[in-house]
């Protein structure tokens, strides 16, 4: 068991024009309310969820992990890292989602909306991505694509950094490996 | 620090971005206003997930009984509906006309080992507008549907189910107000699926009686009844709202859940009992709905859900279409049994929810009927079913007899 996480106090700002990396700072204001804390974190939330699970099931997942937590806010007053928690309770949300296939399958090999809408964006690369192990690709994605530091995933999934450098050094040298040479 | 940041060159990094963001897009992206997905061939078949799948009409094409619509807006989203016969669309407008006054009309199909629908386009009915996509059906052993309304025309269709106990005989009983030979071919189609059965005029409709083999899963739905239109809530409401519904559960569970303006129900071999769903999970469904609804809801327990019911003077057609068990009905003949100690998410009559809780003191059949507490009331008037007519308006914390309605 991890220690308790602190509460994130995140906020994002994506750049208008696609080209540029995401922006994270962090902001040391407060929320105002357990409310507003769960808005601030439904961004992150959604991340997460989504790097895991891809955009069909993490998308259910974060709402629900959303909704959940606007029905429960009497228990979310001593967590301390609300990502964190509302991220296992987005996993608890997705696994029905997840019984109907193989327990293990890929979200986001399986998921249609990729396979149609995103995959043309760059085909080699989701192809790649779909080859990474679902913990692999969600530091991949996080740390890379969202933009979040080693220490948060780590933070988010109750693991060691180590764990998740060794997710994304694996899942990197994954990513090489299946990506063509003049790709890279 | 991302010490990591360094081995990977920054155009992968950027091509990473992108795609994420493309599949964050994807997550966040309302499934109405989602572009269509171009269908890959003229065919195609889905495989819809063993247990049952539903989901609103959001589109009309074709017409022919048995040929369901398929809004692709999103392909967790699986949008079909049983259209009458009679409905022939023959341009774009009178489909997005057909569209408004259809949309809302529940389906729902079951089975056990999947559904397997076959995709394709219909070009009889003229060049098949962007998104949509028809969906004949293709190894469902029973289909049944309706709609809510046509245009103008109120209720054409009220499904109720009785599975007696003890069998497995189902009575549907088609209350409608639609021509005769509207009505037909479904009842038509349902003893055809059914494999046998009978279609009799009564005073209310068309009764169809069809008994099944009791190990095979069958699906009802109940049409709404309204003046034609649907209710804006059905798609203002979380996406959540929509998918839960659409969840099976498996394990053999045996209750219908009512959410987001649909009826569900499922009837499994051998159930004679329903089992309400968790009232964690109506917490978290109302959450996103109505946050107050939510607190009204008690921490634990089993309670049914329904942001469908719009409890409102009952009616001698209503009336006739009683069923043993309920307690409680609305201006759709939608029926509910309402068992000691659950609680009732309904709407008011002129909006807002009410959560309502049986608890009761007799049997749910006894003649002196169940206690039934209002709990929570949106700063409107909530109408329950107080036998005899007239309706009785309540206010929060009344104590209401809500008899059987038999």
């Amino acid at each position: 068991m991890s220690m308790p996480l602190e509460r994130v106090d995140l906020s994002v700002s994506i750049p208008a024009t696609s080209d540029q990396p995401f922006v994270i700072r962090r902001t040391p204001s407060v929320p105002a309310s357990i409310e507003a804390a769960i808005a601030r974190c439904q961004p992150f939330l959604l991340e997460a969820l989504v790097a895991r699970y891809g955009p069909e099931i993490g998308g259910e997942a974060a709402d629900e992990a959303v909704a959940w937590a606007l029905g429960h806010t009497d228990r979310l007053g001593d967590v301390r890292n609300l990502v964190a928690y509302l991220y296992r309770v987005g996993q608890s949300k997705a696994r029905p989602s997840l019984r109907w296939r193989a327990r293990r399958a890929d979200p986001l090999a399986d998921d249609a909306m990729v396979a149609n809408v995103v995959r043309p964006i760059d085909p080699s690369l989701i192809d790649a991505l779909r080859k990474l192990t679902p913990d692999q690709r969600a530091a991949v994605l996080l740390v890379h694509a969202y933009g979040w530091t080693i220490a948060d995933v780590a933070d988010l999934r109750g693991v060691a950094v180590t764990a998740v450098t060794n997710h994304l050094r694996r899942g990197l040298i994954a990513l090489r490996k299946h990506l063509p040479e003049d790709d890279q | 620090m991302n010490t990591l940041d360094k081995t990977v060159s920054p155009q992968l990094a950027l091509r990473l971005q992108r795609v994420g963001r493309a599949i964050l897009d994807e997550a966040t992206a309302d499934r109405r206003t989602r572009p269509a997905m171009t269908p890959t061939a003229r065919t195609r078949r889905l495989r819809l997930g063993p247990g049952i799948v539903g989901g609103i009409v959001v589109a009309l094409v074709g017409g022919a009984v048995g040929t369901l619509t398929f809004g692709a807006a999103s392909p967790r989203d699986p949008i079909v509906g049983l259209v009458p016969a009679s409905f022939q669309p023959s341009s774009a407008n009178e489909i997005q006309s057909a569209n408004f006054a259809i949309r809302g009309s529940a389906f729902t199909l079951v089975s056990s080992r999947g559904v397997d629908v076959l995709v394709q386009e219909q070009q009889s009915h003229g060049p098949v507008p962007p998104g949509i996509e028809t969906v004949t059906l293709d190894h469902v052993p029973v289909v049944l549907g309706g709609v809510s309304g046509l245009g103008d025309k109120p209720a054409p269709f009220i499904w109720t189910w009785q599975r007696e106990r003890g069998r497995s005989t189902i009575t549907f009983s088609i209350t409608t107000n639609l021509a005769r030979r509207d009505a037909q071919p479904l009842a038509e189609r349902i003893v055809q699926s059914s494999r046998g059965g009978t279609i009799q005029a009564t005073a209310s409709g068309l009764e169809v009686v069809g008994s099944w083999r009791s190990d095979e899963w069958r699906f009802f739905w109940i049409g709404r009844q309204d003046s034609g239109g649907f209710p804006s809530q059905l798609f203002d409401a979380p996406p959540k709202l929509r998918t839960r519904a659409l969840n099976v559960y498996q394990g053999g569970l045996r209750q219908f859940a009512y959410a987001d303006g649909f009826a569900y129900q499922r009837i499994f071999p051998g159930a004679e009992t329903v089992r309400p769903i968790r009232a964690s999970e109506a917490r978290s469904l109302a959450a996103g709905y109505d946050r107050e609804l939510a607190k009204a809801i008690p921490p634990a327990g089993w309670m049914k859900l329904s942001t469908d019911i719009e409890l409102g003077r009952v009616n001698e057609q209503t009336l006739c279409a009683r069923q043993r068990g309920a307690v409680a009905c609305d201006r759709s003949g939608l029926f509910s049994r309402l068992l000691n100690g659950e609680w009732l998410i309904v709407r008011c009559k002129k909006g807002g929810l009410a959560a309502i809780k049986a608890d009761a003191s007799g049997e749910l059949d006894s003649p002196s009927g169940n206690v039934v507490r209002v709990a929570f009331k949106d700063n409107d008037t909530c109408w329950l079913v107080d036998p005899p007519i007239p309706a009785r308006t309540f206010d929060v914390g009344d104590n209401v007899v809500v008899r059987p309605l038999f």
